[in-house]
């Protein structure tokens, strides 16, 4: 049960914001708060935030490739509405939308 | 990432690599010498980790497409898990946990890769990314611009054209399979993988056309 993703393809999800504001995390600013879709599940990886600082990375998290509008991002953002930004959010950084 | 630096760049200014080594260039430098002096290591163990990198070119990623181009089992697969596929041609990265997704442009869809947070980049496979892809202007602005940097590059898309632009913020590295250049029917593998350029690779621009 814990290889299982807990969202699937398709599913509409929120980058949540962080709140410590310090530390290594691979979820850029520009992205928090932000809602986007799943798109595909990549799997387990070690989670960068502890092996940053030198820990094991373990216990592995569920990463995700998630799309979201170019136009919901940016309000001044010039192109068409089909423009998309996909980016890679580990589970625990997410929730449903 | 270094507030002053950002400051320096006007939204509008072309994309170029900086000149004077940055703060990170500089730490890299001192890091090195440190590891050297203190012996931790060897100036031999540096040579081979440059060679090493410097042996990974572009040209192993052209192949890779020029396959994809003209064998339709072999593109469905390396669409589908890249990364097996790819070592079944023997490239082997060099740390298992690297993953790879190779994304497809069409007439339709065009993918434009980047790195916001440093220059994640398939270096086990294609060895050294361009300069601009490392560059904070790049990485700042083709998040937010991405029809404007093409077009820096060369390339206008029409609005018909799905643009996604690929931010790699974790352990996936990305390849662009670019779109098969016209007229290029009867073409063999080799020649094929001519036409592809490290900028292709990337999505900032489109492989050379035939007639090139």
């Amino acid at each position: 049960m814990l290889n299982a993703s807990i969202f699937r393809v398709g599913d509409r999800v929120r980058v949540v914001q962080c709140i410590w504001g310090f530390g290594h995390v691979r979820t850029p600013k520009y992205i928090q708060n932000h809602v986007g879709e799943i798109r595909r599940v990549h799997g387990l990886y070690h989670n960068p935030e502890s092996v940053a600082h030198g820990r094991s990375g373990l216990p592995a998290k569920m990463l995700y490739s998630v799309s979201f509008q170019q136009s919901s991002i940016w309000k001044d953002y010039s192109g068409p509405e089909i423009d998309l930004l996909y980016m890679d959010v580990f589970e625990h950084w997410l929730e449903f939308a | 990432m270094n507030k002053t630096d950002h400051e320096q760049h006007s939204p509008h200014e072309e994309v170029h690599s900086q000149k004077e080594p940055g703060y990170y260039s500089k730490l890299t430098s001192a890091m090195e010498i440190i590891l050297l002096e203190k012996g931790i290591i060897s100036p031999e163990q540096l040579q081979a980790a440059i060679a090493a990198l410097d042996k990974r070119d572009y040209r192993d990623g052209a192949k890779i497409v020029a396959k994809a181009w003209t064998d339709q089992l072999f593109k469905k697969a390396l669409l589908h898990n890249a990364i097996n596929t790819v070592r079944q041609l023997g490239y082997t990265p060099d740390d298992d946990l690297v993953q790879l997704v190779v994304v497809e442009n069409t007439q339709f869809v065009h993918n434009l890769i980047v790195c916001t947070l440093c220059s994640c980049y398939p270096r086990w496979l294609l060895g050294r990314p361009p300069d601009w892809y490392k560059s904070l202007n790049y990485r700042s602005r083709a998040v937010k611009n991405p029809r404007g940097i093409l077009k820096e590059f060369g390339l206008t898309l029409p609005n018909y054209v799905e643009i996604r632009v690929v931010d790699s913020t974790a352990d996936i590295r990305y390849m662009v399979l670019p779109k098969r250049p016209k007229d290029t029917q009867n073409w063999s593998e080799k020649d094929l993988s001519k036409l592809v350029t490290r900028n292709s690779l990337i999505g900032i621009a489109e492989p050379l056309q035939s007639t090139n």
